[in-house]
């Protein structure tokens, strides 16, 4: 078998230099490479086809035909009574009927390898007649004989079969009798023969058809109906038999293992999506063709071994088809000048000569600065990207999604270091000072802190977010609720930095910004008011002091309420042990705040702290429970003298009722006489 | 012929179905009942359109049922393997083989709940370990209109009296040469698929595979740049979002590899590029698929696929920062505008910028079903015409590697010969070529097929005339046909 091979290999290899001189070759197949083929596809070792003139058909044929398609289509997508069918199958019979008129003759449309001919000539390709000769193909139809005895009823028949052998799945076992069981009333089928193309006719003259027409004499059925299955194009299938030709082919069947026919081959070896489409079915026969060519080049010019692999060609063309779909799976569309399909969008300067503005395009190239690129990044620097995307969805509201994982990658980035992310973050503590330095939305900025706070990060600001005490002097009251924000409340450092901003205010800068911080009420909820006082102690009560003047019951009663903490040691203070902080009236929380911010009594505290004692004294019952406090309270009210203060004293030495003296507690009673016993020595009273 | 059209129009714009759309829509009917309940909307809508395929189909095929088979990770009709569909269909083929079933059988009538009980028998737990045994449990659900067929043999559907046996198609599918490359891409395809699955549900993105898919993805690149780009350029496999994510991976790969050695650094560029549009996972799929022009609001939606990808990645735990950023970030341009604002413009990272450049590029170069590819000259024209939005120094740097004509671009030079570019030059237009075939387009011997450095003085008189194909052809053919698994570490790994 290898001998054979080789003895053909070698013929072949004669065969090939005689053909590169342009000699008349002996072997009629092998002849010279055909110039100019198309695109970039390898040329085939045959003639040309010698295509002899071919004439157009005529305007009534090509007409005719046209209706017939839209015939066709219309009855393929409406019901057979609709308009669209009945008006096109009228035109189509006044058409037939006037061409009939004159001869009798029977309008016989023939499909060809070139397309499809009326009696007239060859139609010329259109859109819509290449769908019926596609059709037409498909449905193994050769041509198509219409005479005068044509009935609407056998048309609208023959279309309704075309539709169901023509659409869909074509069985590989399809053939034409099966396709076309039926007949029909004027209307006579002629079966698709392939012969050298579909009909001997089209060979004419030219010495390689009839060779192919003598090659498939004797080729059975099943070899036949592969190659019209695949819908080759003449030129694609001359390609294959010159192909198994110099393979051997027939003449090889005794000494190769098993013989390799091609359209059988290609046909089996075509996956069923490609095979599906005419175009890629040609294009990847094409390709598989190229393939098999170049392999067994390969192996003529090689070795034995090459050779002894060129001997088995099934086992050849088999390995190269089952390697093709998966390095190639498509074809890059030639971008260039490929044309688009015309049915689809397409970007009309892609159709432009690529030649067009290269040397304006590598002008532009040439521009372009050239530099060492460090691809792999800093890791400060992409510390600050993810810190700005993690501020990006801080600052978007609405996306809960994000807004968890973003705040505790925020949170991983500023562990990492002092600089990592404080770029960007700094940004968003400048804009909360100064909100025209930057072009964030205050939106946005707001959102950023509101979320930080959520996440506990806002500690991180002070750290790493340039919130310093300086900047919150310079720029106060901007920025001050957030530095108070971002301390931490058992932190000294934190109470340092702030008791140093709350010293660094002047006078002024506190008028001032106090007006701004009660316009905007942040500092004055509850929660941030207790943060100050807290953290502040008393450096916070100048600014405390400022606040009050517009301040609404609710801030009173915090100060209140933090006065009482301060546990001043003054009769003054008194009241605030006495009372609840909401009973306590403003211009007494006033006056304490002045008392404790300047060390000295106001005129007008005296006189209320007075009036808060005695009305407490008056009002309190002696009961064990509170008789400490109204002791603490007449013991205060020493501070207090006067008359009605005398009185209070005396009435409380009396009791009330027949022996109420009798009944007064000691505690009350001794305090009592205490006082007044001072008051006396200091002749107060 | 596994193709129908139907639904004429009179112009001949007919619609047209395909045993590959069918499969495909059955792949993404199976993603979507594993994201949503069978009641959801968009489930719903999904069964709804595989019936009218499935109807359609069987209106095509004239006796008998609709066969689907499976072997070796194909899907085959007809004993044929489907080349796009099987590229995408490892979510269908492994509950198959979990079940020992060679394919599945769809009748031509199906019940109303057929086809939803198949799915969700196929994306639930695997309780059944034969066909059998899946076929009772259909049938306990009331599915009577499809069957798992038994393990796949050669010639079990002739019984069937649906089809018969190809002689070629089954003595390929086993052999390495077809079975690796498709594994490899089923592979992607899967990770792919599985992140974003995750990713919409909220759940946590497997990096680790995805790391893995970018090490063999790097491995391929490093070893044939062209490769990959082939391996993603067939249409259907287009038809899959995850395409484009595989390409720009890859062409950042093969940038990239001139840029730095550093492997660990090509992985995570990789592992940035595969997941660089992630967040079009969050982003609804009449937006996503739109064909045309977006409305302001469709692009207003559309443009937060780069919010949802970094918010997304952020969530997963040990992320790679590079992810993050490029995910963030490939759509803002240098100079601060693009999307998502940033009115402090950051600084993006060199990776970010080299991203964004092999985004575009691959935008404006690939193949779409519904538009048609851009030279890569033209693209770098538009590029260069958007002085804004990239990194200057690293557009260059991608010229200068991609070239204007591709390794492995068909060329046509300016006396008539045609070549094939081996390798870009300093100089943008004039590439290393070897001629393959003379100015009468006679291939040439492999003697004759001369090595040229259009870029070279000496060689100043030839210019590439114009470009004939993108991609590599029969260079890679050989490569990919040769390699045994053994020979070849990385596609052993992937198998």
């Amino acid at each position: 078998m290898q001998a054979g091979w080789a003895e053909l290999a070698a013929v072949h290899r004669c065969i090939w230099r005689r053909s590169e001189a342009v000699q008349t070759p002996k072997v009629a197949p092998i002849l010279p490479i055909q110039a100019a083929r198309k695109g970039f596809r390898r040329s085939v070792s045959i003639h040309p086809a010698a295509e002899g003139p071919v004439s157009q058909g005529s305007v009534a044929d090509v007409e005719l035909v046209r209706c017939l398609a839209v015939l066709a289509k219309a009855s393929f997508a409406y019901q057979h009574h609709s308009r669209r069918v009945v008006d096109a199958l009228a035109t189509f019979q006044a058409g037939l009927r006037e061409w009939m008129q004159p001869s009798g003759q029977p309008f016989v449309l023939e499909i060809r390898p070139d397309g499809a001919h009326a009696p007239s000539g060859r139609i010329p390709p259109s859109p819509v007649t290449d769908w019926l000769r596609e059709m037409l193909q498909r449905s193994l139809v050769g041509a198509l004989h219409f005479d005068a005895a044509l009935t609407d009823g056998a048309l609208l028949q023959f279309l309704d079969r075309l539709r169901t052998t023509g659409f869909g799945k074509q069985r590989k076992e399809a053939a034409f009798a099966s396709n076309w069981p039926d007949t029909y009333e004027g209307l006579r089928l002629r079966e698709l023969k392939f012969a050298g193309g579909f009909h001997a006719l089209d060979v004419g003259s030219d010495p390689t058809g009839l060779t192919l027409l003598e090659t498939l004499a004797g080729e059975s059925e099943q070899r036949r109906s592969a190659l019209v299955r695949l819908g080759l194009s003449a030129e694609s299938m001359h390609r294959i038999l010159t192909i198994e030709r110099r393979i051997g082919g027939p003449a090889t069947r005794e000494t190769a293992t098993e013989w390799l026919s091609l359209p059988d081959e290609l046909l089996a070896a075509l996956p069923a999506d490609v095979l599906d489409d005419s175009k890629a079915r040609e294009q990847f026969a094409e390709r598989m063709l190229d393939e098999l060519e170049k392999a067994l080049d390969a192996a003529d010019g090689a070795g034995p071994a090459a050779e002894a692999t060129a001997a088995d060609p099934l086992q050849l063309f088999r390995r190269v088809a089952r390697t093709l779909f998966v390095s190639q799976a498509r074809r890059a569309q030639v971008p260039v000048d490929g044309a688009a399909p015309a049915a689809l969008p397409h970007r009309p300067e892609d159709g432009a000569n690529a030649l067009e503005g290269a040397a304006e395009l590598v002008a532009l190239f040439e521009a372009l600065p050239s530099q060492e690129i460090a691809l792999m990044p800093a890791a400060a620097a992409l510390q600050t990207e993810l810190a700005g995307i993690c501020l990006f969805h801080l600052s978007a509201d609405g996306d809960a999604f994000a807004t968890g994982p973003a705040a505790a990658k925020l949170r991983e980035v500023l562990d990492q270091g002092p600089t990592a992310g404080a770029n960007i973050l700094e940004q968003y503590v400048l804009h909360e000072f100064d909100p025209g330095s930057s072009n964030l939305p205050d939106a946005a900025v707001e959102s950023v802190f509101r979320k930080l706070g959520q996440f506990q990060l806002l500690p991180a600001l002070r750290s790493h977010g340039g919130l310093s005490s300086e900047r919150v002097i310079r720029h106060f009251p901007n920025g001050f609720v957030l530095f108070l924000k971002a301390l931490a409340p058992n932190a000294a450092a934190d109470a340092a930095a702030l008791k140093s901003v709350l010293g660094g205010l002047d006078e002024t800068a506190l008028a001032a910004g106090s007006r701004q911080l009660l316009q905007s009420g942040e500092l004055l909820q509850p929660v941030m008011l207790r943060k100050l006082l807290a953290i502040g102690e008393r450096q916070s009560i100048e600014l405390v002091r400022h606040l009050l003047r517009g301040a609404p019951a609710g801030v009173y009663e915090e100060i209140a309420h933090w006065l009482k903490q301060l546990d001043l040691d003054c009769a003054e203070a008194v009241p605030l042990a006495l009372y609840k902080p909401a009973r306590l009236p403003a211009a007494y929380v006033q006056l304490m705040c002045d008392l404790v911010s300047t060390g000295r009594t106001d005129p007008l505290l005296d006189p209320i702290a007075g009036d808060l004692l005695r009305n407490f004294i008056a009002t309190t019952p002696n009961e064990e429970r509170t008789l400490e406090l109204k002791q603490k309270a007449i013991l205060a009210l020493w501070a207090f003298p006067g008359p009605a203060s005398l009185e209070l004293l005396k009435t409380q030495l009396r009791g009330r009722g027949l022996l109420g003296s009798l009944r007064v507690p000691r505690p009350i009673r001794d305090a009592a006489v205490q006082v007044m016993t001072s008051w006396k020595e200091q002749r107060h009273v | 012929m596994c193709e129908t059209k139907l639904g004429a129009v009179p112009d001949g714009a007919l619609e047209k179905v395909t045993i590959t759309d069918f499969v495909d829509e059955l792949v993404a009917a199976l993603v979507t009942l594993r994201l949503y309940d069978r009641k959801h909307a968009r489930s719903r809508s999904r069964i709804i359109e595989l019936k009218r395929l499935h109807e359609q189909l069987v209106k095509a095929i004239p006796e008998g049922s609709l066969v689907l088979a499976t072997t070796e990770g194909f899907v085959l009709y007809e004993d044929r393997p489907l080349l796009g569909a099987s590229m995408g269909a490892k979510k269908l083929v492994d509950p198959l083989v979990a079940r020992n079933s060679g394919g599945l059988e769809f009748r031509r009538e199906l019940g109303d709940n057929d086809l939803e009980v198949l799915l969700e028998l196929l994306g639930g737990p695997v309780e059944d370990k034969t066909h059998e045994l899946a076929n009772m449990r259909l049938r306990m659900n009331g599915c009577q209109g499809i069957g798992f067929l038994p393990p796949y043999q050669i010639g079990m559907h002739s019984a069937r009296g649906q089809v018969r046996l190809s002689s070629g198609a089954d003595s390929g599918l086993a052999e390495p040469g077809l079975l690796l490359p498709m594994q490899r891409r089923q592979r992607i395809v899967d990770s792919l698929q599985g992140a974003s699955i995750n990713a919409a549900r909220g759940g946590i993105v497997d990096l680790q595979e995805i790391q893995s898919v970018a090490q063999l993805l790097c491995d391929s690149v490093r070893k044939d740049p062209g490769e990959v780009q082939n391996m993603v350029r067939y249409e259907r496999y287009d038809a899959y979002t995850f395409g484009h994510s595989v390409r720009v991976c890859a062409l950042a790969l093969s940038f990239a590899s001139h840029l730095t050695d550093d492997l660990s650094l090509l992985v995570r560029i990789g592992s940035a590029g595969l997941l660089h549009d992630i967040g079009k996972m969050r982003i609804a799929s009449e937006v996503l698929h739109h064909r045309g022009r977006l409305s302001p609001e469709q692009r207003a939606e559309m443009e937060r696929h780069t919010d949802f990808g970094s918010a997304i990645l952020l969530a997963q735990k040990d992320i790679d920062e590079i992810a993050v950023t490029v995910s963030h970030g490939h759509h803002r341009n240098l100079d601060g505008s693009g999307y998502p604002a940033d009115p402090l413009g950051t600084p993006q990272s060199m990776v970010t910028r080299l991203i964004k450049i092999c985004d575009v590029y691959e935008a404006l170069t690939a193949v779409r079903p519904y538009n048609g590819a851009m030279s890569p000259m033209k693209a770098f024209r538009l590029m260069l015409e958007c002085p804004g939005a990239f990194d200057p120094g690293l557009l260059r740097k991608f010229m200068r590697t991609m070239g204007c004509y591709p390794v492995g671009s068909a060329v046509e030079l300016s006396d008539r010969t045609h070549a094939r570019v081996l390798q870009s030059t300093d100089d943008l237009v004039r590439p290393v070529v070897q001629l393959e075939h003379a100015d009468s387009g006679e291939e040439l011997d492999a003697r004759d097929r001369r090595t040229i450095d259009l870029s070279a003085p000496v060689n100043r008189g030839l210019d590439v005339h114009r470009l004939l194909e993108i991609g590599r052809l029969q260079t890679e053919l050989a490569a990919i046909g040769d390699s045994a698994p053994d020979s070849s570490p990385e596609l052993s790994q992937a198998a």
